[in-house]
């Protein structure tokens, strides 16, 4: 087991090496000069030696590399082009409207979309499993700030529920937060629970055909029972799998939401950073938001192993 | 339970041929969509023959119009005709669905046949598979189309390069699933060379699986061209596409919500009817669902 | 032979199905046309027939257990101590289960949940059913994991099932049968999946456990030879119907139904079969020190590997058929697969045709491919689904070169031979049977004019009557090409039919090697009598309807 886990944590190594260096030869690699693209349009020759210099780009590859890795391993995320402040501070200042939003979604989803997965399995074919996969096709076909703007035109302009954008932070007013926070999660959760729903079905008709979910109906035990001890857990790799891979989509999903409805999240920061071109920034939001799926999956793969005795090398 | 009946049409000759079940029964759903999806390609395809405005002529009394007699679907903030910006738009939408699910189907398929194959490569390439899978697709495309700006070109490599260590992922499981079948143990104890196998054997078994993928590609190129126009990192403003349209109708939202409504509207229709025609390929060439029947 | 013949009579009925029928939903096809059948107090009646017989869907429908939308009961009734069970509601039916009738199932491995622990599984029964506390649950699932004598109850309590030998699984499986003490219990196939020897055991365990709380058994089995040693009375189906009921003896004695007749004759007898004449043609395969280590070698560590054969020493001459047999991971099937080089054996000399072979790298083996082929087990998945049997046919003789015009007028020739039509070979694999399948591949295998056929498990997928008409082609082909044949089998019965000389494996090692009629009806080593003495049903002539003469 313990075995196991020291090779997922190790297999993570190689992952994120390969990462950085995409991220890395990202901007050195594409025709022109870096320095030129960091620096803009208006700058002067002068300009350019002194960012060529400061971002070492006179050295070698490998010497670039190295020196860009172990500042970033050192938690220097380098400084945004357009405000002059340390990349880190910037994430840091707008990294909790995120967050926040983000647990709620992920939390609403899952709690959602498990059910509705497990019933339409159970009741393969029935209205319920036909309403169920309707809204999961529908979910992954509408554009997320498509879903967005109906939500603001529905609950916000025409019924005037929740207020139509802007964030409130939890410490300050929680049903504040509540009241602005439940239309980005809904929409951002739409293609979530859609994308888990779909899973749990599949998986779940998967595991209602085995022998083990026949031997507990002959036993006599009750539906639920059937379903919810002997069959999700047998289902739930896969459903554990999609959760986490999903996550890449939840993500992009941010970025979007976060514009819609105004929050003044990391989402909006490496929109902002792209209209910007603003390169420092959307390099550490890529290797970041890509540490933290591979960190996900991670935990994900290693709790495969408290619901499956069978894996444990 | 198979009849070993005399194939009595052609049709049923080319289900035998993808080893199809006999019973082929589709609903409404997937017809409905397949109509659905024609009439939106065709009228994008010929949107230039019967469009009533110029898509990029300009009016400047007419902005922000509702919907109209004159304007079926109102007007842009440039006074631009909606409805005609949707149809021509679609072609472009469109062109970057197909364009990137192909690319992405051709390039994985070979990777994938490689890395399913020879046990060296596969460590190295599904190392950078998983790396590429790592990042999110959405982060990687808007870097990519920043980097190599922003032609119909670059989307569809941006969109493309994202999506092919799934497709590899893919093609790799049947090509291990596959190879250890006696069918091609079988083959191997005839004498057939690998390539041999790998082309006569492997390579068909993962086109239905494929088939289905690249219609899910497809969805979710036009949709990821949509979310990319949406943040500014799409195909030139000048060039009108769903994303670009609903792009610009942002600002205008409180407006004219139309904008993005009726243009979300076409292409979420398109996109579903192309997942619902995925699905339902998918439900006639799984081989498990099909065991399920038997 | 000693049948059980206990007058059963005035026993109090536990089941009686009558005129049941299920059929397939939405459909008019029968999957059961009005079977009636009675079950005793005590009595183990025996539901035998081929595949598609309608055997497991009988037993699935006394439990209520039918796949929901595609088949159901539509006529007749199941009474059970005077309650008919189709018009229970289904938490009346639940109540049924476990307490009244249970059920153990064929693949004991998959039967049981694989992420819970069996202790938990066997006291889930008790906990739906009983309001015994905890306790008390724990001690009465360890009192009947006693009794199917599993050894060191307390850990494999809380063994997870792929922690256990398959013989283990089915005795979990019978403890939660029979753990509340059902009048009666299904066996549905209970050991068409474990070996022999392990077949054995778990028969005489339910035989005591029956005898222990006078449990009535539905035992369904496709095996002869396990019908012979466990029933009081069968009941032959055929195509959804019973076509004869009988107490055992009288039924092997005087079968009455020409199709009883036809199962009965179809059953391989474990007397080998005439020794054929010593020929003294050349050697076409030899194996010298052969030896096979699966893995050992980890990236960080350097694991040790599993040794799967060792000390392989055998030869096949021309015209005859070696056979190798064995139980599960006795090795007898990489011993094949390393012949075939579908493996490559980690010691040790394989000749065919005077040419070493074990040494050659993949792409120098290629030309000599031809001169050995091979036939799988499973007939579904040894033709390419996606191919019509033509191409699978020339797909040799074209890889060494030969025109297709040429190949395909020899895959006419084959075909015939294996006893199917010319236009066979326009079909696809899905148009044709399990049994037809395997002709086909037999097909494939001698279009390349091979010297050694090797026959990997080739007949233990098929019923018997096919096994037997496919067993009698093999020897054809053989007489006819003179091709030398290796038959991997882990069935004695089989080995026995068609074998000149057996070797029996263990372990991965030869115990015991020699002439078909010595090694079987004279064995020497202790393994070998016991997979013999193991064998159901082994002092019964089922084919001559009566006892074997012993020598």
């Amino acid at each position: 087991m313990l075995g196991y886990i020291i090779r997922r944590v190790l297999a993570v190594v190689p992952v994120m090496v390969i990462v950085a260096l995409f991220v890395f030869l990202m901007l050195r690699l594409t025709p022109g000069d870096p320095a030129a693209i960091l620096a803009g349009d208006s700058a002067t020759p002068a300009q350019l030696d002194r960012i060529r210099e400061n971002l070492g780009l006179n050295e070698p590859l490998h010497t670039q590399f190295i020196g860009w890795v172990t500042q970033m391993f050192r938690g220097d995320l380098g400084v945004s082009l357009i405000s002059k402040t340390p990349v880190s501070t910037m994430i840091g200042q707008r990294i909790w409207p995120t967050l926040n939003i983000a647990v709620l979604t992920i939390t609403l989803s899952v709690l959602i979309a498990i059910p509705m997965g497990v019933i339409a399995a159970w009741r393969h074919r029935s209205w319920v499993d036909y309403a169920v996969m309707t809204f999961s096709v529908l979910g992954f076909s509408v554009p997320v700030f498509v879903i967005g703007y109906v939500f603001i035109q529905i609950f916000a302009i025409e019924l005037r529920w929740f207020p139509v954008q802007g964030y409130m932070a939890p410490s300050r007013d929680f049903v504040g937060f509540l009241q602005r926070a439940v239309l980005p999660a809904f929409t951002l959760a739409t293609i979530y629970v859609a994308l888990i729903a779909r899973m749990t079905r599949a998986s779940m008709l998967d595991v209602l055909g085995e022998d083990y979910v026949r031997t507990a109906r002959a036993k006599g035990l009750r539906e639920n029972v059937v379903l919810f001890r002997h069959a999700l857990r047998n289902a739930a790799v896969p459903i554990m799998t999609i959760i986490g891979t999903g996550f890449a989509l939840l993500i992009a999903g941010v970025v979007v939401t976060e514009s819609v409805f105004n929050i003044p999240g990391v989402g909006r920061l490496t929109v902002d950073a792209i209209l910007a071109r603003d390169y420092p920034v959307i390099q550490a939001m890529i290797l970041l938001t890509a540490g933290l799926y591979v960190l996900v999956n991670l935990v994900i793969d290693i709790s495969y192993t408290l619901i499956d005795p069978r894996i444990r090398y | 339970m198979a009849h070993a009946t005399q194939p009595a049409s052609a049709m049923q000759a080319l289900l035998g041929a993808l080893s199809l079940p006999r019973r082929w029964r589709i609903g409404a759903g997937p017809i409905i969509a397949a109509v659905v999806l024609l009439v939106i390609v065709l009228s994008a395809l010929l949107a230039p023959l019967y469009v009533p405005y110029d898509p990029m002529q300009m009016n400047s009394l007419n902005r922000l119009q509702p919907a109209t007699a004159d304007h079926l679907l109102g007007t842009d903030q440039y006074g631009r005709d909606l409805f005609s910006r949707i149809m021509i738009g679609g072609r472009v939408s469109l062109l970057i669905g197909v364009g990137a699910a192909v690319f992405s189907v051709l390039v994985g398929l070979l990777i994938g046949l490689v890395s399913g194959f020879f046990r060296i490569a596969d460590a190295i390439i599904m190392r950078i598979m998983d790396s590429l899978m790592a990042i999110p697709a959405i982060l990687l495309a808007i870097a990519l189309v920043a980097l190599n700006g922003p032609s119909v070109w670059s989307v569809i490599v941006a969109i493309t390069i994202p999506e092919v260590p799934r497709v590899v992922r893919l093609v790799r499981s049947v090509v291990l699933g596959a190879r250890e079948e006696p069918y091609v143990e079988a083959a191997i104890a005839l004498g057939s060379g690998m390539f041999g196998i790998l082309w006569k054997h492997l390579m068909p078994n993962t086109l239905p699986a494929l088939i289905v993928q690249g219609t899910y590609i497809c969805a979710s190129a036009i949709l990821t061209e949509a979310l990319l126009s949406f943040l500014g990192a799409g195909v030139s403003t000048e060039i009108p596409t769903w994303g670009n349209i609903m792009a610009e109708g942002r600002t205008y939202f409180q407006v004219n919500p139309g904008l993005i409504f009726w243009t979300g509207a076409v292409l979420s229709l398109c996109i579903l009817s192309i997942n619902l025609l995925g699905d339902t390929a998918r439900d006639m060439l799984d081989p498990r669902l099909k065991k399920r029947e038997a | 032979m000693q049948f059980k013949t206990a007058d059963l009579s005035a026993a109090p009925v536990v089941l009686s199905i009558r005129q049941l029928s299920v059929g397939l939903s939405g459909e008019t096809t029968k999957v059961l046309d009005a079977i009636s059948l009675d079950v005793r107090e005590g009595e183990t009646a025996c539901l035998v027939g081929e595949s598609g017989s309608g055997k497991s869907v009988t037993s699935l429908a006394v439990m209520g257990l039918l796949q929901k939308g595609s088949l159901e009961v539509t006529g007749g009734e199941i009474v059970l101590d005077g309650n008919d069970l189709l018009r229970l509601t289904p938490s009346q039916m639940r109540r049924i289960r476990a307490q009244r009738i249970a059920m153990i199932f064929q693949e004991p491995m998959t039967a049981l949940n694989p992420v819970m622990r069996v202790g938990e599984q066997i006291a889930e029964v008790l906990k739906t059913h009983t309001d015994m506390s905890a306790g008390d649950c724990k001690a009465r699932v360890l009192e009947i994991m006693e009794q199917v004598h599993l050894p060191e109850v307390p850990r494999i309590y809380r063994s997870y099932p792929h922690q256990l030998s398959g013989g283990q699984r089915q005795r979990i499986m019978i403890a939660m049968a029979l753990v509340l003490e059902p009048k009666l219990l299904i066996a549905d196939e209970p050991t068409t999946a474990l070996d022999v020897t392990t077949q054995a055991q778990i028969l005489s365990l339910i035989a005591e456990l029956q005898e222990r709380h006078g449990t009535a058994v539905l035992f369904i089995t496709h095996d002869m030879g396990v019908v012979a040693e466990v029933a009081h009375t069968v009941h032959v189906m055929q195509h959804g119907r019973i076509v004869e009921q009988a107490p055992v003896e009288s039924l092997l004695r005087r079968p009455r139904e020409d199709y009883t007749r036809t199962l009965l004759s179809s059953v391989p007898s474990l007397v080998p079969r005439h020794v054929r004449a010593e020929s003294r043609q050349q050697e076409v395969l030899e194996v010298r020190g052969m030896r096979k280590v699966y893995g050992g070698n980890g990236w960080f560590l350097r694991r040790p590997g599993t040794l799967a054969a060792r000390d392989i020493d055998f030869s096949v001459v021309r015209g005859r058929t070696l056979g190798i047999v064995g139980e599960s991971g006795s090795g007898k099937s990489t011993v094949a697969r390393c012949i075939m080089r579908l493996v490559d054996p980690t010691e040790g000399e394989v000749r065919v045709a005077g040419i070493e072979i074990a040494r050659l790298s993949r792409r120098a083996l290629r030309p000599h491919r031809k001169h050995f082929q091979v036939v799988f087990q499973d007939p579904f998945r040894s033709l390419n689904p996606r191919w019509t049997i033509a191409m699978s046919l020339t797909e040799g003789p074209l890889n060494y070169g030969m025109r297709y015009s040429e190949s395909f007028a020899r895959a006419e020739e084959m075909i015939e031979l294996v006893g199917l039509p010319r236009d066979s070979l326009h079909r696809y694999p899905h148009q044709f049977s399990g049994g037809q399948r395997q002709r086909i591949a037999i097909a494939r295998a001698i279009m390349m004019r091979p010297d050694v056929l090797v026959a990997d498990e080739a007949v233990s997928a098929l019923d018997v009557s096919v096994q037997a008409q496919v067993l009698k082609l093999l020897g054809d082909i053989q007489q006819k090409l003179g091709v030398a044949i290796l038959f991997i089998t882990h069935d004695l019965r089989v080995a026995a039919q068609i074998c000149d000389d057996v070797i029996v494996m263990q372990h991965g090692a030869i115990v015991e090697q020699g002439p078909a009629a010595a090694v079987l009806s004279a064995p020497r080593h202790e393994y070998t009598q016991q997979l013999i003495n193991a064998a159901p049903g082994r002092h019964w002539d089922f084919a001559n309807f009566r006892e074997l003469e012993t020598a």
